[in-house]
């Protein structure tokens, strides 16, 4: 692993068992992720984006290769050193907004769950709500949010207390034009917080808001 | 700060489930059937023990429920010597002599809780003897007859007597109550007077009564002496006249005298053996008979009677008969007998207690394995219903284990209300389902560790199994770990298989040396029990395993209809939960099916065993040919009978009745006793002799044979079949149509009437109404055994019915359970359709068709096992096998009607509900719904 290089992907192949047998999602993909960049994942749908992320979030565990993670293999890793990592380390965010929020929680009392629930912060929650643009939404329920308030929620949530990686798939999906370019307006803020951010998406725009591009081919990064 | 802020998604638990009131009741459901079986067994076990102690104390002998203090007292002698001359003073008994013991007898009563005053009865005329054997000469009281003799009578008088009799005539003020059986002594009535006086004539001490102021010379130590006999003022034997205030019927001829006298027959010959010599029983007041009983000579048998004030708990019983033995030896007393049957009844109520405690245990156990199976249940759909929550929490690293403890916080409230009232639910309707109200003082602590045990369970259970299913967001479930394609049916069957062969068909239940003091106790095997619940889950497990293989298979063709392919979807979507709804069906309706079918089995097997060997429902015997009343015949099927005992036939003692032909085959309990013979074809016969049909011996065949009758004799053509009923000391019964029987016999056993009734109860009132002048004795085959086999066999088989029934409620909460779990993607899914053009009745069809589909499945495979159950386990409900005929099924036919009207009620209820609650939801509310 390379001295800035915060993800590594080595060989790694993984898929679903259905019932007609075996369906190969990821063969031998090969990746490398410097600290504090922003990647965009691009692909046709069902190139492997989501199920690359997963693996990446310690959502799930590759069949064969290695997936390094600051330095940890996550695929050999322990259960328990993998929720670690999810813990303070790597943040998750789903394509569906709702999905990534407590039904029962406040905005604030999300905040509060992730700042003590995670490792080290740079940043406040009062004062990232504020730069989230949903500090006067304070104290509702997600249920009392737009969609675009509640992604812009859940990526401050999934934010807070981690300290290397975020990971978004398809932030913008469900979302318009205008409240996407909101969304996406916050991966700035966060890169400034130190985070490397990897991003799948099969929209051009929030494409080329990232720093590199690595477009998934057969279940490979495409050269 | 942090730590509270970490802790929200837990701290907030208790509350959150009440956001969902259909689930939190349904947990609570399921909580309250696991706790229910598990507090029922202390209480079942105690109440059993009481109910036990309750029936032998309510025998129809009213022995005293505590303790009886028997003693004698007798006079004295002072003898004082002045020179050559001595002078005896003689005393009779007394009542300061009697105050004296009594009190230093209730003073040792005084430590034993729970008794009432004591009950004194005093009896002259009895010799009283004691443990040390020293018997005094009998010094009886006579009555002066109208031929001027003196007839031994004995002459009592018992705390409460006015009340014990029946009486006749008089107002039984002071004075004398007499039998109405006196006459034949003395027509002496109410209003007139009698004569009792001592009886010396043949007594040892006849000769010593020398009059007083006679002086009688007699050898001294230092020369002859002169002796002189006195008496202390009012002491000495004469006769005394008593006024007649009473007149009872005799104790053994009334109901009332045979219920509280029956103890006492050892001192009042009462009945005991009808051919000896009957002595009259002559009551009297108090005052009364210390005029007669504190006369010298007399020797006056006390009887203290102490009763427990209220029928004890087993543990009361222990008690009391502890303080009895601390009481007798106390006393030291040579010629103080305390008696009790209290240790006897202690006794066997434990082996009750111990002949039930496995099936009950075993029952127990497997129904809250079942609860706590639906409980487990029910975490499971929590997760799913809670997958979004879980999975962000997971997502930010908290392990399975505190998902598990939140699953268990949610959980809390609802278990802990269940708990408590099914606790409470147990415990206060017992006077439904227990065989006694009264209970130890340990049962209910006991019943109430138990349900908090259960309630623990059934938090851990949750907290696991969700902690395991939350496992499953974050880590893939590793293929071999995947053991669900093992027969795992095995096990139970298994079990079953090794439960039949090696648990013995006892039917008998004895403890040690118990055993010798209190017989044996009547009880299914113990694997009556145990084998139907292992094999009903085994089969169940196969059952749902067939289920999941047929749902798995691809079909060839949809149902035509979109309410079926919708039913059949839903199912075939979660084949798991499917299939364990359906042998969660199937387990409880086959194991109430079940006891059902063995209870009444048991019990009926008990009652033709009775009805064969008294003869028919009702035999009432009489000394003399009586008409049979006609409502009698309103009541049932009626035959008069006439019976001779001890005769021989073939070489063999027999009994011989006299029958109807006509009417005797439908009244007699005859039932797998006579193979193929038709008993009035045979009756009817014409070979010229007699025909005649004789059974219960093998000595006993087809052929000719002379019967000696008392005063005849008859030639009969027998006919020989297996076995027939009323048999009396195991002789065998030859039966012969009435209208061969001679008209002059010299000794009739009886005359009687057999009905055949569904009414036992009414005939014996009427019986008892229309000869009250007439003495007759009665025999009912549903009294036979009561409080004895049938009563404490079938208690722990409906124990399982109870349990049973408790366990298919619970299975329809879970079945609930289940609908509100799918209830999220169920409304998105309605909604969807509607937009399509679906409407509430095709959807509602689809719940009915889903429901009841895996209801009625269940309810079939449930009653197909209890078939096979009761095929396999038929022999052991006949708890004497030595008695014919051997097991009798009853099949609950009403109950499996019973059991499709509730499941149909069940399946159109709950589709009611799920559809009411999925067409209820607001379309813009269900698509932003977060789960």
């Amino acid at each position: 692993m390379k001295p800035d290089e915060l993800v590594s992907c080595r060989g790694v192949r993984h898929g679903y068992v259905a019932d007609s047998g075996e369906s190969l999602v990821l063969d031998d993909l090969e990746l490398s992720i410097a600290a504090g960049e922003i990647v965009a994942l691009t692909g046709p749908s069902g190139s492997g984006k989501s199920t690359l992320l997963r693996l990446l979030g310690c959502l799930d565990r590759a069949h064969a290769g290695t997936i390094a993670v600051g330095g940890v293999d996550t695929t050999t890793a322990s259960a328990r050193r993998r929720r670690r990592l999810r813990r303070d380390r790597i943040g998750y965010v789903r394509q569906n907004p709702a999905d990534n929020l407590i039904d029962h929680l406040t905005v604030r009392q999300h905040f509060m769950l992730a700042t003590g629930m995670g490792g080290r912060t740079s940043t406040g929650p009062a004062e990232l709500a504020e730069r989230l643009g949903v500090a006067g939404k304070w104290h509702r329920r997600p249920r009392e949010l737009s969609g675009g308030e509640q992604q812009r929620v859940a990526i401050g949530f999934a934010a807070l207390g981690r300290s290397d990686l975020l990971l978004l798939d398809e932030p913008t999906g469900q979302l318009d034009h205008a409240i996407g370019e909101q969304v996406l307006d916050t991966l700035d803020l966060l890169r400034d917080t130190g985070l490397t951010i990897v991003v799948a998406t099969h929209d051009p725009k929030t494409a080329r808001r990232a720093d590199r591009t690595c477009r998934l081919i057969d279940g490979k990064v495409a050269a | 700060m942090a730590l509270l802020d970490r802790s929200l998604p837990w701290s907030k638990a208790p509350v959150l489930l009440f956001r969902r009131p259909g689930v939190a009741l349904a947990l609570a459901a399921a909580a309250m059937v696991a706790v229910v079986p598990a507090a029922g067994t202390p209480l079942l076990l105690s109440a059993s023990q009481s109910d036990s102690i309750a029936q032998q104390i309510d025998d129809q002998c009213v022995v005293p429920s505590g303790s009886d203090v028997r003693f004698p007292l007798e006079g004295s002698w002072q003898e004082t010597v002045e020179g050559d001359t001595v002078t005896r003073v003689a005393s009779g008994p007394s009542m300061e002599e009697l105050r004296e013991r009594v009190a230093e007898i209730d003073a040792e009563a005084a430590e034993i809780p729970g008794l009432s005053p004591v009950e004194r009865t005093y009896v002259i005329g009895h010799s009283v003897t004691t443990d040390s054997g020293y018997g005094i000469p009998e010094i009886a009281m006579g009555l002066r007859t109208d031929s001027g003799d003196l007839a031994k009578v004995f002459v009592a008088y018992r705390d409460g007597a006015p009340g014990m009799v029946t009486q006749i005539d008089g107002d039984f003020g002071p004075g004398a109550w007499i039998p109405d059986d006196l006459g034949s002594l003395s027509e002496a009535g109410v209003g007139d007077e009698l004569e009792l006086a001592p009886i010396f004539e043949g007594s040892p001490l006849e000769d010593m009564l020398v009059p007083p102021g006679q002086g009688e010379t007699i050898p001294g130590e230092d020369g002859p002496v002169t002796l002189y006999t006195e008496y202390e003022d009012g002491d000495a034997p004469t006769g005394v006249t008593i006024p007649v205030t009473g007149e009872y019927r005799t104790l053994n001829d009334s109901d009332l005298g045979t219920s509280h006298w029956c103890h006492l027959q050892d001192m009042l010959q009462f009945d005991a053996m009808p051919e000896g010599e009957w002595v009259p029983t002559v009551l009297v007041d108090e005052e009364t008979f210390w005029r007669l009983g504190g006369q010298v000579e007399q020797r006056v048998g006390v009887i203290l009677t102490y009763e427990l004030a209220a029928t004890p708990t087993v543990d009361d019983a222990r008690e009391a008969a502890a303080g009895f033995a601390a009481m007798e030896s106390a006393l030291e007393t040579g010629d103080t007998e305390v008696t009790t049957d209290l240790p006897r009844f202690v006794a066997r109520a434990d082996l009750v207690g111990e002949s039930l405690r496995l099936p009950v245990a075993a029952v127990g156990a497997a129904a809250v394995l079942v609860g706590l199976s639906i409980v487990g249940g029910a975490a499971l759909l929590w997760t799913r219903r809670r997958r979004i929550e879980l999975t962000v929490l997971a997502g930010r690293g908290v392990s399975p284990a505190a998902l598990g403890g939140k699953a268990a916080l949610e959980a809390m409230p609802a278990l802990l209300l269940g708990g408590v009232a099914g606790y409470l639910l147990c415990r206060y309707s017992m006077p439904v389902w227990a065989p006694s109200d009264l209970i130890a003082v340990t049962a209910p602590r006991d019943a109430a560790y138990m349900a908090a045990g259960v309630t623990a369970a059934a938090l851990l259970t949750v907290a696991v199994v969700a902690a395991r299913a939350c496992r499953r967001l974050t880590e893939p479930a590793r293929a071999h770990r995947n053991l669900s394609w093992l027969p795992w049916e095995l096990v139970p069957a298994g079990a079953a298989v090794a439960a039949w062969t090696l648990m013995e068909p006892v039917t008998e239940v004895t403890a040690g040396e118990a055993s010798d003091r209190v017989g044996v106790v009547s009880q299914l095997p113990s694997r009556v029990f145990v084998v139907p619940l292992l094999a009903a889950i085994a089969v169940a497990m196969l059952v749902a395993r067939a289920a999941r293989w047929y749902w798995n298979r691809p079909r060839r063709r949809d149902p035509r209809r979109f309410s079926g392919f919708l039913a059949s979807r839903r199912i075939r979507r979660d084949r798991w939960a499917s299939a364990v709804m359906l042998a969660a069906v199937a387990v409880p309706t086959a194991l109430a099916g079940y006891a059902i079918t063995a209870s009444a089995s048991a019990g009926a097997t008990i009652d033709a065993q009775a009805r064969s060997e008294i003869g028919s429902d009702v035999v009432v015997s009489f000394d003399e040919p009586q008409t049979v009343p006609p409502e009698l015949a309103e009541l049932g099927r009626v035959t008069e009978v006439t019976r001779i005992d001890g005769l021989t036939l073939q070489g063999t003692r027999v009994s011989a009745l006299f029958v109807d032909s006509e009417t005797f085959a439908r009244t007699a309990d005859t039932a797998d006793l006579l193979a193929d013979t038709d008993v009035t074809a045979a009756l009817d016969g014409d070979t010229g002799s007699v025909p005649a049909v004789a059974g219960g011996s093998d000595r006993l065949q087809d052929g000719d044979g002379r019967i000696t009758l008392p005063g005849a004799e008859l030639d009969l053509t027998v006919s020989a079949v297996p076995d027939l009923p009323a048999k009396r000391g195991g002789m065998p019964v030859v039966l012969i149509d009435r209208e061969h029987m001679p008209d002059e016999l010299s000794r009739i056993s009886g005359y009687q009437f057999w009905v055949r009734t569904d009414r036992p109860e009414a005939v014996k009132d009427l019986i008892t109404t229309e000869f009250s002048d007439v003495e007759y004795r009665m025999l009912t085959a549903f009294e036979r055994y009561q409080g004895t086999p049938k009563h404490s066999v079938t208690k722990a088989v409906e124990y399982l019915l109870w349990v049973s029934v408790l366990t298919a409620v619970v299975v329809v909460v879970g079945m609930l359970l289940q609908l509100e779990s799918r209830s999220a993607a169920n409304r998105r899914a309605f909604v969807m359709m509607r937009r399509m053009g679906l409407r509430s009745g095709v959807h509602r069809m689809a719940l009915l068709r889903e429901i009841g589909g895996l209801l009625v499945a269940g309810v079939v495979s449930g009653l197909v096992i209890a078939g096979l159950l009761v095929a396999v386990m038929r022999p052991d409900f006949d708890v004497d096998t030595f008695r014919n005929p051997g097991v009798v099924l009853d099949v609950p036919v009403e109950s499996v009607g019973y059991l499709a009207a509730v499941t149909v009620v069940v399946t159109v209820a709950a589709a009611w509900f799920g559809h009411a609650r999925i067409a209820a939801a607001r379309p813009s509310e269900v698509l932003r719904e977060t789960g």
